[in-house]
């Protein structure tokens, strides 16, 4: 479960969001949606805890996340940023014993029941085929895939997704966010950033918009998926919305 | 474990040939107590620290380079990206080009080359405390490397021919000017860093993907990055100040180590860099010694011969392979 508090988000005087206030429970997904800069980036790395919110506060399990140590927070959430680089010479299986290292001891010797993990990870992924491929060999999709491997060998409550679907053709995104919907039921509480509007909708519980100058409105997703909302936030004329469905005008 | 035994070996058979071939050649027989006195000598003042400064310079030239190429994540990056080893330069070259007589001693040689990388280090840490962002701290190191080089050239250019003649010889490079009184001064604060760099083994390995993956993973990366700069900065430091500015085995080892194991993972390269690193110099500096002959030749200059080429070839290596799976 992740709280915020009345959290203020920006740089110097810019301000991106202001006085926001969250509840997302156990098992929910959230999906962040605005323009490039709007500041959903931003937003996710303060409730990751790895940017400091101007004011406010955040808190996992009602704990403040300013009392969790570093490597406590690490065991709580995992996450995905975009910037995370595909390491040369490095295979799916090692990429994935990465995320174990938490778990691990001083020399991060994997255990039999880490190698368990690590398999569980890979399947429920569905890319046990590729364990011994190198990353850099991987196509976009798959390497989204191995990452997301990881994050659930560390084997933690929240996952943290910042644009996880950026540059996927479209089977792969559709084939991504399958494997989200699964982990969901299985009880991770997921929060992601997107651009992909169909497809957050589709996933999401509830559903974040962001103007990019301090609003941000929250709330359900049917609740959401309103025609003035979408178009006011997103600053377009061209989205609407017909018996539950997202209809695009050109 | 088969590469892990064939590193060892290798080692195994440099360790006494650094010990037996030189100009002089001293039998096997010597270190069992038959070593008469010239030979003693031979053996205490010259072949042992040369062997234990190779072993030990080459390591830490080798574990700066891994430390530096995982931080700023460049395969390019070396022990002398930093800009100490050009600092050390300049030190050096103030002293001798522009001191004259006084500079020939070789205490005077190695406090400035100390003195000129921890001044360089200093700024280096300046600016990764202010700016906190390891590309300002790696074009800050370059470009100090840039600057010593120009009033080095300037400096070369009005010098005399004698202590242009005393600069030359320290840029050649060689482990032979350290004493045995000297040894634990050079190799002890080597070995401490060497012994705690397992514990950076799993966050080095959390940097790999970047530093914001690290900072998920709960790694305190500025400390880890501030630990990087001042120990690669203590090594190439000791190791310039004593032995001269010695090329390309930092960043050789680290990929030689890399492609023998075929992993990124510091649980084994690490380690590996170590022995390579240390292996690596003691093959150049044998090689340096031309044994069999009466000549020696620059230690830089075998290290060049030996370190452009097997970089050239893993690279090459490198993307074949990548192409073929």
């Amino acid at each position: 479960m992740i709280q915020a508090k009345d959290i203020s988000v920006g740089y110097g005087s810019k301000m991106l969001v202001e006085k926001l206030n969250l509840h997302l429970p156990k098992g929910s997904v959230t999906a962040f949606i605005g323009s490039n800069g709007s500041g959903k980036s931003s937003l996710m790395r303060v409730l990751n805890g790895l940017q400091a919110p101007l004011s406010g506060e955040v808190l996992w399990d009602e704990k403040k996340l300013t009392d969790f140590h570093r490597k406590e927070k690490a065991k709580y959430a995992a996450s995905l940023y975009s910037n995370f680089a595909r390491v040369e010479g490095f295979t799916v299986s090692e990429l994935v014993a990465l995320g174990r290292s938490n778990h691990t001891g001083f020399f991060g010797k994997l255990s039999d029941s880490d190698h368990i993990k690590i398999r569980e990870s890979l399947n429920l992924v569905g890319i046990e085929a590729l364990k011994d491929k190198e990353l850099t060999t991987l196509s976009d999709g798959e390497f989204r895939k191995a990452m997301l491997a990881k994050l659930l060998a560390q084997d933690t409550e929240i996952l943290f997704l910042d644009e996880p679907t950026t540059h996927l053709d479209l089977p792969a995104a559709l084939d991504f966010v399958g494997v989200l919907k699964k982990l969901a039921k299985a009880g991770k509480t997921i929060v992601m950033s997107t651009h992909h509007l169909a497809l957050a909708f589709k996933l999401a519980d509830h559903v974040l918009l962001f103007d990019g100058n301090g609003k941000a409105a929250f709330g359900n997703a049917n609740e959401m998926m309103n025609h003035e909302l979408l178009c006011g936030f997103l600053k377009t004329d061209k989205i609407r919305v017909e018996n539950g469905n997202l209809l695009f005008d050109l | 474990m088969a590469k892990w035994i064939l590193c060892l070996l290798i080692l195994l058979i440099l360790i006494p040939a650094s010990l037996l071939l030189g100009s002089v050649d001293i039998p096997l027989s010597a270190f069992f107590g038959k070593a008469d006195e010239l030979q003693g000598i031979i053996i205490r003042e010259s072949r042992i620290p040369r062997t234990i400064a190779a072993l030990s310079g080459g390591a830490a030239l080798a574990l700066g380079g891994l430390f530096m190429q995982t931080l700023f994540r460049n395969p390019l990056a070396g022990p002398s990206v930093l800009g100490l080893t050009s600092g050390s330069s300049l030190a050096v070259g103030i002293l001798t080009l522009g001191g004259g007589v006084l500079a020939t001693s070789q205490v005077a040689v190695v406090s400035s080359a100390a003195i000129g990388s921890i001044a360089v280090l200093l700024i280096v840490l300046a600016v990764a405390h202010r700016f906190a962002d390891m590309a300002s701290v790696l074009i800050v190191g370059l470009m100090l490397g840039f600057f010593a080089s120009a009033v080095v050239s300037l400096l070369q250019a009005y010098a005399d021919e004698t202590s242009l003649k005393t600069f030359v010889f320290w840029g050649f490079g060689s482990f032979s000017h350290i004493s045995f009184g000297q040894l634990p001064l050079f190799a002890l604060p080597l070995l401490s860093i060497f012994f705690i760099s397992p514990f950076f083994i799993k966050p080095l390995n959390h940097l790999l993907p970047g530093e914001l993956h690290a900072k998920t993973m709960g790694v305190n990366v500025k400390r880890l990055q501030l630990f990087l700069v001042v120990t690669t900065g203590v090594m190439v430091g000791l190791v310039t100040a004593f032995c001269g500015p010695i090329a390309f085995i930092g960043l050789a080892a680290p990929h030689l180590a890399r492609m023998l194991f075929s992993t990124p993972n510091h649980r084994t390269v690490l380690p590996a860099t170590l022995l390579l690193g240390g292996a690596l110099a003691l093959l150049c500096d044998l090689i340096a010694r031309l044994p069999f002959s009466e000549f020696a030749i620059p230690l830089n200059t075998v290290c060049a011969f030996m370190g452009a080429p097997v970089v050239i070839y893993l690279v090459i290596k490198g993307r074949k392979s990548r192409i073929l799976t």
